[in-house]
């Protein structure tokens, strides 16, 4: 066991953390007391915070173990995993993230309240509070497995340490704080990804990847498509645009990503922020595919399949120190998720039904406190769920799935028409089909293509034709951007 | 390998922005 990794990782993380805390709360002592100063930052977040923060918010524990375990089988094809994420960043930095900003809500279901009433806003609450946990679930899995990897000690130990990390990184001053630690830890992140693809290339035969190429090519189940980004016509088809439907549709308008959209300073912000945060999260995947290739190519490493062959090889090259940046690296990925994971549906919690149902007149303090025990009891949940459901990355097709039919609410609401009754059976029906989808054998009874289409693709097409065949044929409110103020905020 | 799947890679994500760039410049100024 290398408890000396972990000491050292950890006590970096604390400085960091603890010393950003400090200067915040010496620099910007009245932010806690301002309007949205905990949940928002108080709207106040320039280029330089807002972009690693879009960046690292939707880039996790995928990126790293996900990716290792997809491109062991589907080659250098898995970076679309990657790309889906930076079309994502494309869509939010000059869609929906801009008119979010715009609105000047807290949360995403205050706009679907504001746009289609109180009963769907309440629906969209739960629901997306909902997946946002599910989604910190993954992440707590993630943070068990690479502190396992590279220390050896046990998974429930690293989540419960990752944990306690995670919930500081946001706990004390919030969202400046979760955006202030991003930018210092984007950096850490790629100075580790750098140094232990140099290390892996050293150990490698001829002291590059030309033999990781030659072996892939030479492989039987394999061939020259394993090493090329668009693979195959099939891969491309049913992997590289499900991927994108699935992360574009959910994660540009889930509250994790919109509640750092609403921390911008102004909507030029974001727009510009597009140029730093998307080679930021995007690039990240050439480094896990990479890595994921050579451990496919070694047979030695390829031996322990695809969950295990990258982890067990870069366990095995990489001295102390370099495995010590690695892990600080990582852990920089999967822990500035699991922040924003907590605090999103803290933030949902606390605005759509504390001050909405329980206290509408609690104060800015009382609501940054409430929010602050509400990302304990999230954090808590994620790391105790995620050490008892060892399998539950099968699930996050289900969990995205769930937000689809959110995004058109918003986009259709804002620029056609509103009509509440048809947003409710565009939001149930996708929803019903999503869970008979992953939990009957519907999918075996209708078979052929149809039946072995994944969830987004379902939820997607069922609420796209209820909500375009149901505004045509009924009678609505008019385009909510119509009947608000909807200015550029400058 | 890497050098190859970097470029490639850093090409398609600055096409993606530069494709929003230009769609969102288009659709702000149909507005005014």
């Amino acid at each position: 066991m290398q408890s000396g990794i972990i000491i050292g990782v950890v006590l970096y993380e604390l400085i960091v953390i603890l010393g950003v805390s400090a200067v915040l709360r010496k620099r910007e002592a009245k932010l806690l007391e301002q309007e949205d100063g905990f949940a928002l930052g108080g709207r106040s977040m320039g280029i330089a915070v807002l972009s690693p923060t879009i960046a690292l918010t939707v880039l996790g524990a995928a990126h790293i173990t996900g990716i290792f375990e997809m491109s062991y089988g589907m080659g250098a094809a898995a970076i679309w995993f990657s790309l889906a994420h930076v079309i994502l960043i494309v869509v939010a930095c000059f869609g929906t993230g801009v008119w979010v900003r715009r609105l000047g809500v807290v949360t995403v279901p205050e706009i679907i309240k504001g746009m289609y009433g109180p009963a769907i806003g309440i629906a969209v609450a739960c629901t997306m509070g909902g997946t946002v946990a599910g989604v910190l679930t993954i992440e707590c899995q993630g943070l068990g497995i690479v502190v396992n990897a590279l220390t050896g000690w046990g998974i429930a130990q690293g989540v419960f340490v990752g944990g306690i990390l995670g919930l500081l990184y946001v706990l004390l001053a919030g969202m400046k704080e979760v955006g202030v630690v991003n930018l210092i830890n984007a950096i850490v992140m790629y100075i580790g990804l750098i140094v232990a693809v140099v290390f892996v290339v050293a150990k490698l035969p001829g002291g590059n990847f030309d033999s990781v190429v030659e072996s892939l090519n030479n492989d039987p189940e394999g061939g020259s498509w394993m090493t090329s980004i668009f693979g195959t016509p099939q891969i491309l088809i049913t992997f590289a645009v499900g991927q994108i439907l699935a992360v574009t549709f959910c994660q540009s308008i889930s509250q994790m990503l919109m509640q750092t959209m609403m921390s911008a300073k102004n909507e030029k912000t974001i727009r510009r922020s597009v140029w730093i945060a998307a080679p930021v999260n995007g690039l990240f995947g050439v480094f896990s595919v990479c890595l994921g290739l050579a451990a496919r190519a070694l047979p030695e490493y390829a031996v322990n399949g695809p969950k295990e062959a990258a982890m067990s090889m870069i366990v095995d090259m990489l001295p102390v120190g370099v495995s010590a940046l690695l892990l600080a690296s990582l852990l920089a990925a999967i822990l500035s998720t699991f922040a924003m994971t907590t605090l999103t549906p803290a933030t949902i919690w606390v605005n759509d039904i504390y001050k909405t149902y329980i206290n509408p007149d609690a104060s800015e303090k009382k609501t940054a406190n409430m929010i602050r025990i509400m990302i304990v009891i999230i954090g808590l949940y994620g790391m105790v769920v995620s050490t008892a459901l060892p399998t539950i990355l099968d699930a996050i097709g289900w969990v995205f799935s769930w937000v689809i039919p959110i995004w058109f609410m918003v986009a259709f609401g804002l620029f056609w028409k509103r009509n509440s009754t048809v947003a409710g059976f565009a939001l149930g029906v996708p929803w019903v089909l999503n869970v008979l989808w992953s939990f009957t054998n519907i999918r075996e009874v209708i078979g052929g293509t149809i039946g072995g289409l994944p969830n987004a693709y379902v939820v997607l097409i069922s609420c796209l034709l209820i909500f375009i065949i149901g505004n045509l044929v009924t009678k609505g409110e008019p385009a909510y951007r119509k009947v608000i103020e909807w200015k550029e905020v400058e | 390998m890497f050098i190859e799947m970097f470029i490639q890679t850093f090409a398609v994500i600055i096409v993606c922005c530069a494709i929003g760039q230009v769609v969102s410049s288009a659709a702000r100024r149909g507005k005014k």
